[in-house]
């Protein structure tokens, strides 16, 4: 008996030291995991990993049940049986009990009614981004390149530019909000204890609810012989782990790119997206240069309108303090206001999407798979070569200013 | 709404709980601004990126961090001396 116990607290000490304590997984591991997990999402779903086409179905559902489905079109597919939205919903259960297990989950009121109209705006921007750039920063950059296809290269200009407006944005936020806060900021009485609301025991509640949740979608899967969405299920999961675990944020990776605020953690996590499109690239590639899938596989249409997306979905990302999957992460950590962009993506993006479609759908460009105009070997080289000079660029900001010793992640 | 406040001879408050990235490491930069050297501050926040950024942040600006303390569910205390 005492001896299990042992091992018990020594498991228990190993996971808070090593998983699950303050500082979390380091970005490039979080990334390296990610690409992994996209690899093996792709061979397992035949699709890429990606978070929009979930909230257009719910969307689509939102919509049916207020009768306006003329407007966005039906759903698709049954929730439950829509590969994107059981991801999402993975990705949201996977952070939820990351964040549980690490002390990390709150439930966090935005402060002031200016925080609900960045939630509200940063949504609508990323669902106009996601229509113009055909897809988030999943579908339209990181699984689009791994998907080989040019539009993820596109946006990724994009998501520079507007990443870079973000920062603008924040800087002019913070200096609106703290001329509103000069009084606050004066000498005064700050109440630091934990609030009353801050429960001790939250945590074997909330892991019993996701365990349950858990447990009832298994047995449904299992009951309905759909194994493809268990395996989507758990691998969602394992992305929402993965994101909150290394607090893989695209938003910060991007916004503070050009000397922002965290520039050593925005380096850090654009290495650690490097390393994760490198093994998501490589592991594509083998899956459709050998046969193994469809090569055509999300190649989508690629044009100038993809990195007018990109600045868009940037823009937003930064705005709202949460891109696509880091909108789910932090929802799932208890923000609250990243329920409101949650909402306003799942609102606009169905309505966004249906005008951009039928009004104005010579806005797109062909598609364009890459090893399809160079060849295979030398379509793969090309974008290792774009990588390599991503990378080193990286590389180059980080020795410019942190110089010697500044090792970042 | 940011608090900043003074909590004893050459020791202060910045209570930021609330505020996303980068929200928490912009209000430290402009508390810090506000001391003098060997000032102590202590940063309340309940983002859990920032119980990392924050104090990165205050290295890079040639500052001290004594300590980065989780003090509840998801809110961490964060010392810092101003150099």
């Amino acid at each position: 008996m005492s001896g299990k116990r042992g091992f018990g607290n020594f498991l228990q000490l190993y996971f808070r030291e090593n998983v699950l304590s303050d500082r979390g997984l380091p970005e490039w591991l979080g990334g390296a995991l990610i690409g992994v997990v996209n690899v093996f999402f792709l061979a397992w779903a035949l699709k890429p990993f990606t978070i929009f086409s979930g909230y257009l179905n719910w969307g689509r559902y939102l919509y049916e049940i207020l009768g306006l489905h003329n407007l966005v079109g039906k759903p698709e597919s049954f929730f439950l049986f829509n590969k994107t939205g059981v991801g999402d919903i993975g990705l949201l259960l996977g952070a939820f009990t990351a964040a549980v297990l690490s002390h990390e989950f709150r439930v966090r009121k935005p402060l002031s009614r200016g925080e609900y109209i960045d939630a509200i705006l940063g949504g609508l921007l990323m669902s106009m981004g996601t229509v113009l750039a055909v897809g988030c920063n999943w579908g339209g950059f990181f699984s689009a390149i791994t998907a080989l296809s040019l539009h993820g290269f596109l946006m990724f200009i994009g998501l520079i530019v507007g990443g870079w407006l973000g920062l603008l944005y924040v800087n002019w936020r913070t200096e609106k909000l703290l001329s509103i806060a000069e009084v606050p900021l004066a000498l005064g009485e700050a109440d630091i204890s934990p609030k009353a609301g801050a429960r001790k025991y939250s945590i074997p509640l909330g892991i019993i609810a996701s365990i349950a949740i858990l447990v009832v979608l298994t047995l449904y899967y299992v009951a309905t012989g759909a194994i493809l969405f268990l395996g989507i299920l758990f691998m969602g999961f394992a992305m929402g782990v993965l994101i909150q675990r290394s607090r893989f944020c695209f938003a910060s990776a991007f916004r503070d790119l050009p000397r922002g605020p965290e520039f050593r953690r925005s380096l850090a996590l654009q290495k650690g997206i490097v390393v994760g499109l490198f093994i998501g690239v490589t592991g594509a590639f083998i899956l459709k240069y050998k046969g193994y899938i469809d090569p055509l596989i999300y190649a989508k249409p690629a044009g100038l309108v993809n990195i007018v997306g990109g600045v868009i979905f940037g823009l937003g990302m930064v705005i709202a303090g949460g891109c696509a999957s880091g909108s789910l992460w932090k929802a799932a950590e208890g923000h609250l206001r990243l329920w409101v962009t949650l909402l306003a993506m799942v609102i606009s993006y169905p309505i966004f999407r249906a005008l951009i479609h039928s009004y104005m759908p010579w806005i797109y460009g062909p598609k364009v798979f890459i090893p399809y105009i160079f060849g295979w070997g030398p379509g793969l080289a090309v974008i290792y070569l774009f990588l390599a000079l991503y990378f080193l660029s990286l590389m180059y900001l980080e020795y410019k200013f942190y110089g010697r010793g500044g090792i970042v992640g | 709404m940011v608090k900043f406040a003074k909590a004893g001879e050459n020791r202060y408050i910045l209570d930021v709980r609330g505020y996303v990235c980068p929200y928490p490491v912009i209000y430290t930069r402009k508390a810090l601004a506000k001391l003098k050297s060997g000032d102590i501050l202590e940063i309340v926040t309940d983002n859990p990126p920032s119980c990392e950024n924050v104090p990165n942040s205050v290295r890079d600006e040639g500052h001290e961090v004594k300590t980065v303390e989780r003090i509840g569910e998801g809110v961490w205390r964060i010392v810092v001396v101003k150099r």
